[in-house]
């Protein structure tokens, strides 16, 4: 309470404050993992084990932007592309990894159709903050080239798909993998494909790339928009150099 | 609890009042940021014809726009520069009455374009540029603009009529007596990851919105930076909807100044629950037309304060 100039008194809490339904801003986080055969055993066990154990890590993170709700989807792809967890978002505190079992081939270029489905226009907030999209996968796309092709172009044209931060993390040996078909993916220039050759580094990246960017997505400043500004507004700092342990390779 | 001065106002007894309040952010605070929003407020009278006019800016936050602080303060100057301008020029005779609202339409955007430039040229000049001898090195280039980058909201009420201008996000509504939300002005583009049209873009002039309206009843005019609709849940603005309906209801209930005191309180609560970003509000309580004054019984008072329960 405080004195008025003609010595009256007004209670400042006397007045409610008014209504409408406030909400934090929307922070949508897309895992796309691979689960065909060839991610079998050590692979699979390594990525459920490192998403599961990534989460508090990105919930702790983020604890320093109060303002953000992070939503998380996972896709999963062997044989076809379809939710893990989804199409409804999860808020991060509800999110569970379920166990992942692999079976069949690598159609990475539905998994990114239906990322780019869920990214359009009409199903993203209006003001929302750059989604977070992370691709995990140790092989070779099985769909036609030119699907995948123009799965990757369909992401480049829409707004949300250009300004997500992307991210791929390859698995295993280089000769395993089609680095840049999964480059192509990618949209941080700084960051590059992330190889994990261990266990370790699979676990080491898993954590970096989600936090990372769940971070500098996170941070949402605005800027003025430039014609023909067709790259995300987000930039993540480079990755941590990785030493490789020989004894212990996927 | 906010203090009597956290807000400003100003008024011109025929036309209605006009308040403001500018907040830092809840994500600005704990990042050691300033608050990047402005507002400016003025009436006055030319001709003996009477004007109220406001600003309200909202300079970017991405690194790239580093300067943008300055660049919202210096817009809000401009556009007022400019209103009062124009008013001037309108009741001296300058620009025909049939004239007045296609005037506003096609010269305001390309003039506060211009003035803005003018004051971020000659800020650049103090602040960040060399002073070489060869003059063509004070030229601000378009990366100096960027760095100052901001949206920027106008409106000019004078006589029967309501001018509004913007360029980038932000809300300019008007609340009719009866409870009816009016949004003159057309939508921007959807944009994507928080981007918005800037008043430093080369081409500025030609992404301003604007909007004339019948001043009639009057109503409450809002202005108001991203922060606050950003705060609100409904992808079509529907909650801060609600909130604009509910801002009103308070200020018929408990009056404006008491609206007034309360509101940097508010603003700094929905700041911390909800956007984090800095919050400017501006409001004019806009009285209606005289010629509708004349017919109500008894005639509504025109003194210095208008408080709780009155219209306005």
């Amino acid at each position: 309470m405080y004195l008025r100039d003609n010595g009256g008194v007004f209670i400042e809490d006397a007045i409610p404050i008014p209504d409408g339904q406030v909400a934090r801003k929307q922070l949508h986080f897309f895992w796309l993992a691979d689960c065909s055969d060839s991610m079998r055993g050590k692979k699979i066990a390594t990525l459920n084990q490192a998403i599961r154990e990534a989460l508090p890590e990105v919930q702790k993170a983020v604890a320093g932007y109060p303002q953000v709700d992070i939503r998380m989807r996972a896709i999963k792809f062997s044989n076809d592309a379809s939710w893990l967890v989804g199409p409804d978002p999860v808020p991060l505190n509800e999110f569970f990894w379920p166990e992942l079992e692999t079976s069949g081939l690598t159609a990475t270029a539905k998994a990114l159709r239906l990322l780019a489905g869920e990214l359009s226009i009409e199903r993203m907030p209006r003001r929302g903050l750059p989604p977070v999209c992370i691709l995990i996968s140790d092989g070779f796309c099985t769909d036609p080239r030119e699907e995948y092709d123009a799965a990757i172009a369909e992401l480049g044209k829409i707004p949300w798909g250009i300004k997500a931060v992307r991210l791929a993390i390859a698995i295993g040996d280089e000769s395993d993998y089609n680095a840049p078909e999964l480059l192509k993916f990618t949209n941080q220039e700084s960051v590059g494909l992330l190889r994990a050759h261990s266990p370790e580094e699979l676990v080491a990246y898993i954590k970096w790339a989600s936090v990372s960017a769940s971070v500098a997505s996170s941070r949402g400043r605005s800027r003025g928009a430039s014609p023909g500004d067709d790259v995300s507004n987000v930039t993540l700092d480079s990755p941590p150099q990785m030493i490789t342990s020989n004894t212990d390779l996927f | 609890m906010p203090s009597p001065e956290e807000f400003s106002c100003t008024c011109d007894t025929g036309l209605g009042w006009v308040f403001g309040c500018s907040r830092t952010g809840a994500s600005h605070l704990r990042a050691c940021r300033p608050c990047e929003d402005a507002y400016a407020i003025w009436s006055g009278s030319a001709g003996a014809q009477p004007c109220i006019a406001f600003a309200v800016a909202d300079g970017h936050g991405d690194p790239r726009h580093d300067l943008s602080r300055t660049g919202s303060a210096l817009a809000v100057e401009a556009a007022i520069g400019e209103l009062v301008a124009f008013h001037r020029s309108y009741a001296e005779g300058n620009i025909p009455h049939q004239q007045f609202r296609a005037s506003f339409k096609t010269d305001f955007p390309r003039l506060a374009t211009r003035h803005w430039r003018e004051l971020v040229g000659q800020d650049a000049e103090r602040q960040i540029l060399p002073s070489p001898r060869a003059p063509q090195a004070h030229r601000p280039t378009e990366q100096i603009f960027t760095r100052y980058g901001t949206t920027l909201l106008a409106a000019l009420v004078v006589g029967d009529t309501i001018l509004l201008a913007q360029i980038g996000d932000g809300d300019l509504l008007l609340v009719r007596p009866g409870g009816t939300i009016e949004f003159p002005l057309p939508r921007d583009p959807v944009f994507a990851g928080n981007e918005t049209h800037s008043l430093s873009s080369a081409d500025a002039h030609l992404l301003w919105r604007t909007a004339t309206i019948d001043r009639g009843e009057g109503g409450i005019l809002l202005g108001a930076t991203d922060g606050i609709s950003d705060s609100f849940a409904g992808s079509e603005s529907e909650e801060f909807s609600v909130f604009v309906h509910s801002l009103a209801d308070r200020i018929r209930t408990y009056g404006t100044e008491a609206v007034a005191a309360a509101m940097g309180g508010w603003l700094d609560r929905f700041s911390e629950i909800a956007s984090g970003d800095d919050m400017t509000l501006v409001w004019a309580c806009i009285r209606p037309e005289e010629t509708l004054i004349k017919s109500q019984e008894p005639e509504p008072d025109t003194g210095a304060s208008l408080r709780a329960g009155e219209g306005w």
